[in-house]
């Protein structure tokens, strides 16, 4: 994700607060009203005047750190530089005094740092848990970051694989190979899916978790040990806002106590939550043999995409023990399906090290 | 995806008999002029079908209960092109009993990212064996 700071073009309805040049500057003072001169009484040469330093000096003024806009304000008749504090306002005083600038000519305003809206189907780098990413042609959702033996992975689920079951080298891409070529990992455990062993129905073949991992490229950045959170739960929301820290991991757990809220992120419908409805059930994927033992069942929103979502339990704020992964739910999207790390661990090899 | 460009439509028989097993075949064709990208729910496309009685009771739905992988499939669809999906009804209801005589209405429905694409309701009529 790029949080970039952008010099924009300044939207009259901002609040902002209005910083004379020749007020004491360490006091924010209250707004001031600028005559709201029409544009039509000025003349062509003044205006012609105010153009040209405007573009003079803004590319001068907006190299100083904290800078958020610059504007010709041809309503105002003056040049409006925008900054987050009272620091970038004194560097942009400087600056325009180096070139001679007369303080009539200018106002500074303190305003809030204008920043891109992350989503969950943006590009993150470094990647975090929770984010869209793509392989041949489907699109799944990350589950989490892990260091597994000391290896930067992920893990997601098993059928977000070109092959689901056996490791075959499947290619990740995030947030698409359209909008970024650089492929960020390769499927690196995808153990095989058993017919006939115990327990597993005759023309079904069987695993604890729909679960693989995918080893992360030298050249891909990832966090381990955060997941990305959205706006708002259970309201579909996309939009990223800050990131649940995992600071436990549930290695143990097979039988989810009925009514234990859990939570999952995912690149489709967002961050969603809701109560575990049925535990350990032995559970028949539609459209296929592939049959999953001791699933968990949560009544939360799900939909196509969010498969590999982590899913976890909130321990207190914003930290978080993770306790699976997300394949599915149902056909209405009322409730998702997911295999407990317990079934996880089980089957992928080597030690799951997921936490911050 | 542009649904204005997407054209939905349900082959079924219209006549069957009790014991016989009917054949679906939900197609999506793409009339617009411009490649759609079909962003579809399911490793292998998970699509419903739901039959019900004249008085609007649902009798059968393919996915009901179903547990399905919640993965998109990316699949491009040019101009003219057609994604063929086909089911079977066995004239049994949702709980394994075999329907009565009468006419039902048979729908498709495509899962996608944004919404679920429905067909028109197809009339199917259901004699004794």
């Amino acid at each position: 994700m790029q949080h970039s700071r952008k010099s924009v073009a300044r939207f009259a309805a901002l609040a902002v607060i209005a910083l004379a040049a020749c007020q004491d500057a360490s006091q924010p003072t209250a707004p001031v009203v600028t005559p709201q001169t029409p544009q039509a009484t000025r003349s062509p040469q003044a205006q012609a005047r105010l153009e040209a330093l405007f573009q003079s000096t803004s590319p001068e003024v907006m190299a100083v750190p904290g800078t958020v806009f610059a504007d010709n304000d041809e309503v105002a008749g003056k040049l409006v530089f925008g900054v987050e504090h009272q620091g970038a306002a004194n560097g942009v005083r400087n600056a325009l005094a180096r070139r001679g600038i007369d303080e009539s000519d200018y106002e500074i305003e303190l305003t809030k740092p204008i920043e891109m809206k992350a989503t969950l189907r943006d590009e993150f780098r470094p990647t975090q848990a929770g984010i869209q990413i793509h392989f041949s042609r489907y699109v799944c959702s990350l589950g989490f970051n892990a260091d597994v033996d000391g290896q930067p992975s992920f893990v997601t689920a098993s059928h977000c694989t070109a092959t689901q079951g056996g490791t075959e080298g499947t290619l990740y891409y995030q947030p698409s190979s359209s909008a970024n070529g650089t492929p960020i990992a390769t499927e690196a455990d995808d153990p095989l899916y058993v017919k006939n062993g115990p327990g597993c129905p005759k023309g079904k073949k069987c695993r604890w978790s729909d679960a693989s991992r995918a080893a992360y490229a030298s050249t891909a950045s990832s966090s381990r040990g955060i997941i990305a959170k959205t706006d708002g739960v259970n309201t579909g929301s996309l939009t990223t806002a800050g990131v649940f820290t995992v600071t436990s991991q549930d290695n143990i757990t097979t039988d989810f106590p009925i009514g234990t809220v859990l939570n999952k992120v995912g690149r489709t419908t967002g961050w969603s939550q809701g109560p575990v409805f049925r535990t350990c059930a032995n559970t028949s994927v539609a459209g296929s043999t592939v049959y999953l033992r001791c699933q968990t069942f949560v009544q939360a929103n799900v939909a196509g995409g969010d498969s590999g979502s982590g899913v976890f339990r909130i321990t207190g704020g914003d930290n978080v023990q993770l306790v699976g992964i997300l394949w599915g739910g149902a056909s209405d999207n009322s409730y998702f399906v997911f295999s407990p790390l317990s079934g996880i661990v089980r089957e992928l090899t080597g030690t799951i090290v997921a936490t911050n | 995806m542009h649904p204005d460009s997407l054209r939905l439509e349900l082959d079924v028989a219209t006549e069957a008999r009790v014991g016989s097993v009917v054949s679906i075949a939900l197609r999506v064709r793409n009339v617009g002029d411009r490649p759609i990208d079909l962003y579809l729910r399911g490793r292998t496309v998970a699509f419903d079908v739901i039959v019900r009685r004249d008085s609007g009771e649902v009798v059968w739905r393919r996915l009901e209960n179903a547990i399905i992988p919640a993965i998109l499939r990316i699949e491009t669809l040019a101009p003219n092109a057609t994604l063929e999906l086909r089911a079977d009804w066995s004239l049994a209801t949702t709980t394994g009993a075999t329907v009565t005589p009468g006419t039902y209405a048979v729908q498709g429905v495509l899962l996608t990212e944004d919404a679920e694409l429905r067909t028109v309701p197809v009339s199917l009529h259901v004699s004794g064996g």
